[in-house]
């Protein structure tokens, strides 16, 4: 029984970044819009009500890109106005829209691939390429914390000796600058005794194995495949050109083929998966605990 | 478990791909797609770009102090974007590349890119932001005998990659945004974005006026102590 | 066979003239449980760090160390790794990843272990330090005694021949210190490893010792079984003042038995040949009654907004001019207090009054100004500039005149950085600079720690000199025989409350775990004798009522 944030990160990773990538290098507005609710199903499916202020923003993000796309692009035919003399388009309110909508799935994806991903699981994916460089990485996402403690720390211990005066500005700012630079030396020195606790410990001395807790099963296997074969399936498509719309001069959209379409649900199902293994896992769930 | 066991394997396939499938990916994505040519070429070949550096770092052996001190640089580096408009983050990898050398500053560069996304949102620029930084880094680090000689080379060098920065992320913005590169798209787009260029020129001088000696004495003095 | 052994060690600094070790030679035998001890500044941690090839500093050295009749430097870099574990004061600073599990397993990567005996041997280890259930968790949110567990866990994971401990109770409280000691005592019974640590605090660990090394000026002095070098020692030589209660009263009162090092030794040996006359001393005068100077009145206070409270229900009063000790595990929420005190955090509920204002009411900074003043636990945060000088002149450029009375010598200090400075010579130097600031009411957080018996008598009497200018002084300590020995009152906190204050004879006389060893030692001889004086002055005024 184990939710989408715990399978094995390299099978999320490769899934999420072929639904992402996808977004990014495909202008068809339906596959976009489907793009953007799965985003959106699988990020509250993750937060639940909360982040109130991202949804706004992204998804003002479409309107604002349509409204101001027309203003300097002067492409498309169907005026639907003049401001200063320059035609503002049906054609190009549309295409800003798309790319609007483009954006805000793609920050969807992207939200939600950086809260999945917690630094052991970008630890256990950097180390595939590189065990060096994830190291460093993940001691700076430990540092990040740390540093922000300290720098709570040393502001308030330099409060608690009372070396500011009252309401004195450039006092305040020096204050603020001697703080960081303390920081700066607080951090390089424990940086070192870091270094040195590794060293202590043998590291640097040779040939490194590495342990994990993350395994693959057969869940990860399962969606692995199913997200390299949808994925190839619906680039296929792109690439054949059969999902191409004309946005200028006038709008077309692409030929209602038989292919088009299966690709359209090829990706529906791609940016789904998620949610449908969520809902499985929910349903299991509930059998078994019916079953006792 | 999912790893290549042999280093010569994972060697060869670190140097080979980005040689192999860059000349490849040029070559053969055309045939296939006409609309996303530029945006999906320009981004494949950032991330092997990307990829060929990091792996070239992988071999090299940076010691391990260093490699800490890199990612206490990315730490704060990071925290310093966290600013609001303004970011120091030119000025510190700069300064790493001074003192610890040029694999480190093109590290604190990229990374910190990478890290800080993670609040100021991820997205497909961030492979051009990573090669941007850390290639500002990589020719500070190069040019460290200079710069760390003459205070005002260090700030011509800080204004110009504000410059450099910006030009790199338009090209991105061009191909994404209008799916092909024209010369006349990549000027409206630098020229829309020029003030937001000046004043991260601008920002980068001031934050080296203000850092360049305070941080360049810190990783002086920690260098002389740890001998590194 | 010997497992280490120092031959005419000398080292040196860069830029500095005088040797920090000058011709340091010991030996230890495989399986001893050896403790260095010696004054603050006087070399240990440069020692045990010479002993450890990874972590030498850089320094010209003359002489050898052998491990295992080895000289260090051409040991293979496997075994000076695997066979050598270092465990450092700072629990925090040596932890290296995110995941518990990761940190147990991160020396047996380096070693190239393979994963399958890397998962037996995390879960062999995580059960012998009983820390399974902490194996998923972040090592930031451990508590101290935790993550000191955690950084010996993950050391030995790698079956070291030799564990090399710099002060690693500093931090803990007594329980956890005394837990900890046990299980490195464990450890070298049940592995045999060859342990070396550096300690101030000897109460609990020199029972547990086989070999005692005493350090002077660089230099290592003596060295024998705790036994006959405790009971060879000059009863007026300083080192005495940071021995066991146990040693402190022989050489004091001189019985005909052997030196006792523990508590129970004492009780049985030392106790019944002292005459029991006279069992309480006369009780101490009341404190005059002054003006309270904190005050605080069912207090709440919580970091979060869904998390748990941290002070709960909180009372307690100090009376100004009064020296208050406020005690309490890891955790207890006792730095807390402090910063609430200190206007840093604020309770949701409840009334705080500092000199019978509300905290509420110094507008500004008013409450900073010559007003309270906090040491902080750590007192790395107080340090901002380059060198101790500049860090003093930065509160009074005058300093030197305000200083005049202060017992340290603070010389040495001001020409070096703060961080280049040991464990407590960076404490005395923040508390040079907390005393600058010249408050009213002075808040101390663990002013002790890392700190020799000699410096903390001096300590002691700059809080006296203090108090006798009538500044209140309150301080949170994990070191009982300090409070025992110097507080007008202690109070015991646990899990935000207040439990019980009262005066040092009686709160320490009721207390059974939180108590110094010289109450338990005369417990049920004598009453409401907590400190080492005090029962030497009692046996004294038997003497004289039966005319020895
Ligand atoms: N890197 C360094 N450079 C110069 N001097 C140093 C350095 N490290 C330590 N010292 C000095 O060497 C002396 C011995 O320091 P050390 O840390 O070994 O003392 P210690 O016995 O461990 O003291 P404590 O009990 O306070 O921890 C101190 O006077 C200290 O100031
Ligand atoms: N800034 C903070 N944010 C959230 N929780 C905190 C913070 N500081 C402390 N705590 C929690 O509050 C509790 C009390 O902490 P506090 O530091 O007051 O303990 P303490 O009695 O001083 O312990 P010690 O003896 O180890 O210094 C602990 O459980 C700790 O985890
Ligand atoms: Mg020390
Ligand atoms: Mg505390």
């Amino acid at each position: 029984m184990r939710s989408y944030s715990e399978m094995n990160p390299a099978a999320v990773t490769v899934h999420l970044m072929l639904t992402a990538c996808i977004t990014i290098f495909c202008m068809e507005p339906f596959l976009l819009g489907i793009s953007l609710l799965c985003a959106i199903a699988f990020f509250i499916m993750q937060n639940g009500r909360k982040h109130a202020a991202f949804h706004i923003g992204a998804i003002g993000m479409p309107t604002l890109f349509a409204l101001l796309n027309p203003l300097w692009n002067q492409h498309g035919t169907t005026v639907l106005f003049f401001i200063n003399q320059r035609a503002y388009t049906a054609e190009a309110l549309f295409y800003g829209a798309v790319t609007g909508i483009r954006l805000a799935a793609v920050l969807y994806w992207f939200r939600s691939f950086s809260q999945l991903m917690t630094s052991e699981k970008l630890f256990y994916l950097f180390r595939f390429l590189s065990p060096k460089l994830a190291l460093i990485f993940s001691m700076a996402v430990r540092n990040l914390t740390l540093f922000r403690q300290q720098m709570q720390r040393i502001r308030t211990a330099q409060r608690g000796l009372g070396l500011y005066r009252e309401g004195h500005l450039i006092d305040d700012l020096r204050g603020g600058l001697r703080v960081f630079s303390i920081l700066l030396t607080w951090a390089l020195e424990n940086g070192i005794i870091t270094a040195n606790s590794m060293a202590a410990r043998g590291y640097g001395i040779g040939k490194r194995s590495s342990f994990t807790f993350f395994r693959w099963r057969r869940g990860d296997i399962l969606l692995l495949t199913a997200s390299l074969l949808l994925g190839a399936a619906v680039a296929a498509g792109i690439a054949s050109g059969r999902l191409d719309w004309q946005f200028y001069p006038t709008c077309t959209p692409a030929a209602h083929s038989p292919v088009y379409f299966a690709v359209l649900t090829a990706y529906f199902l791609l940016a789904l998966l998620p949610v449908i293994h969520e809902y499985k896992e929910a349903m299991m769930w509930k059998r078994l605990r019916q079953d006792i | 478990m999912w790893t290549i066991k042999s280093e010569g394997v994972r060697r060869i396939l670190r140097n080979a791909l980005p040689f192999a499938v860059m000349p490849a990916i040029v070559l053969l994505l055309p045939l296939g797609l006409q609309e996303q040519y530029y945006a999906l070429v320009s981004f494949v070949m950032v991330m092997l770009a990307l990829l060929l550096f990091l792996s070239g770092f992988e071999r090299r052996d940076l010691g391990t102090r260093r490699m800490i001190l890199v990612s206490v640089m990315t730490a704060l580096s990071v925290l310093g974007r966290l600013l609001p408009v303004i970011k120091p983050i030119t000025a510190l990898t700069v300064l790493s590349a001074l003192y610890l050398g040029r694999e480190a500053g093109f590290l604190v560069g990229a990374l910190s890119a990478v890290l800080s996304n993670f609040v100021m949102g991820q997205g497909p620029w961030t492979p051009f932001q990573m090669l941007a930084w850390g290639l500002i880094g990589l020719f500070a680090g190069i040019l460290a005998k200079p710069l760390k000689r003459s205070r005002l080379l260090l700030y011509a060098y800080g204004f110009l990659s504000g410059f450099a920065y910006s030009m790199l992320l338009d090209i991105w913005t061009t191909v994404w945004t209008y799916k092909e590169f024209t010369l006349e798209e990549y000027l409206a787009a630098i020229s829309t974005a020029f003030p937001l260029t000046c004043l991260y020129a601008v920002s980068n001088v001031i934050f080296l006026l203000l850092l360049a000696k305070p941080i360049g004495d810190k990783l002086e003095r920690i260098r002389i102590k740890y001998g590194l | 066979m010997e497992t280490l052994a120092a031959r005419h060690l000398t080292v040196t600094f860069p830029e500095c003239k005088k040797p920090v070790l000058s011709d340091v030679s010991f030996e230890l035998e495989s399986g001893t449980f050896a403790v260095i001890c010696g004054p603050t500044g006087c070399g240990k941690t440069t020692l045990l760090r010479m002993c450890k090839r990874e972590l030498t500093p850089l320094c010209t050295q003359s002489g050898d160390i052998l491990f295992e009749s080895q000289p260090l430097a051409s040991l293979d870099a496997r075994i000076s790794a695997g066979q050598i574990g270092f465990v450092m004061q700072h629990p925090e600073q040596q932890i290296v990843t995110d995941r518990v599990w990761h940190e147990l397993a991160f020396g047996l990567e380096n070693l190239g272990t393979d994963p399958d005996v890397m998962r037996r041997r995390i879960a062999e280890i995580a059960s012998y330090f009983g820390i399974e259930s902490l194996l998923d968790r972040d090592p930031a949110e451990l508590s101290g005694g935790q993550k000191q567990l955690l950084n010996l866990a993950s050391v030995m994971i790698m079956q070291p021949r030799l564990l090399l401990l710099d002060e690693p109770t500093a931090q803990l409280d007594p329980i956890a210190a005394a837990d900890f000691l046990t299980t490195l005592h464990r450890l070298n019974q049940d592995f045999s490893v060859t342990i070396l640590l550096a300690e101030h605090r000897l109460e609990e660990v020199i029972p547990l010792c086989d070999q005692l090394l005493l350090m002077e000026r660089g230099t290592v002095v003596m060295q024998d079984s705790p036994q006959t070098l405790l009971a060879k020692m000059r009863a007026d030589s300083p080192v005495l003042a940071g021995m066991p209660a146990a040693v402190r009263l022989w050489h004091e009162l001189k019985p005909d038995c052997d030196c006792p090092l523990s508590v129970n030794a004492a009780r049985t040996k030392l106790m019944p040949l002292m005459p029991q006359q006279i069992t309480a001393l006369p009780a101490p005068p009341p404190r005059p009654h002054t003006d309270p100077a904190v005050e605080i009145s069912c207090a709440f206070f919580r970091y979060e907004r869904h998390g748990r409270d941290i002070l709960e229900d909180l009372s307690f009063t100090v009376g100004s001019g009064e020296l208050y000790c406020l005690i309490g595990g890891n955790g207890a929420g006792k730095s807390t207090v402090l910063s609430v005190l200190a206007g840093i955090n604020r309770c949701y509920a409840g009334d705080v009054r500092i000199f019978g204002k509300r905290i509420q009411d110094y507008k500004g900074r008013s409450l900073h100004q010559n007003c309270v003043t906090l040491l902080p636990q750590d007192v790395q945060t107080v340090f901002l500039c380059n060198s101790g000088d500049e860090e003093l002149r930065e509160i009074d450029r005058q300093y030197s005149a305000h200083l005049r009375d202060f017992p340290f010598d603070l010389t040495p200090l001001l020409a070096q950085h703060p961080y280049d400075l040991s464990g407590g010579e960076q404490q005395i130097l923040a508390l040079a600079k907390v005393m600058l600031t010249q408050p009213r009411l002075l808040l101390l957080d663990e002013p002790t720690k890392g700190l020799d018996a000699q410096s903390k008598q001096r300590l002691a009497d700059v809080l006296h000199g203090l108090q006798a200018q009538g500044i209140t002084i309150l301080t949170v300590t994990h070191d009982i025989e300090f409070a025992a020995c110097h507080a007008d009152r202690c109070g015991f906190l646990s899990r935000g409350a207040l439990i019980s204050a009262d005066i040092p004879q009686r709160f320490f006389a009721e207390n059974a775990f939180y108590t110094t060893a010289a109450s338990r030692i005369s417990r049920g001889f004598y009453q409401q004798t907590v400190t080492v004086d005090a029962i030497v002055q009692l046996v004294r005024r038997n003497h004289e009522a039966t005319g020895h």
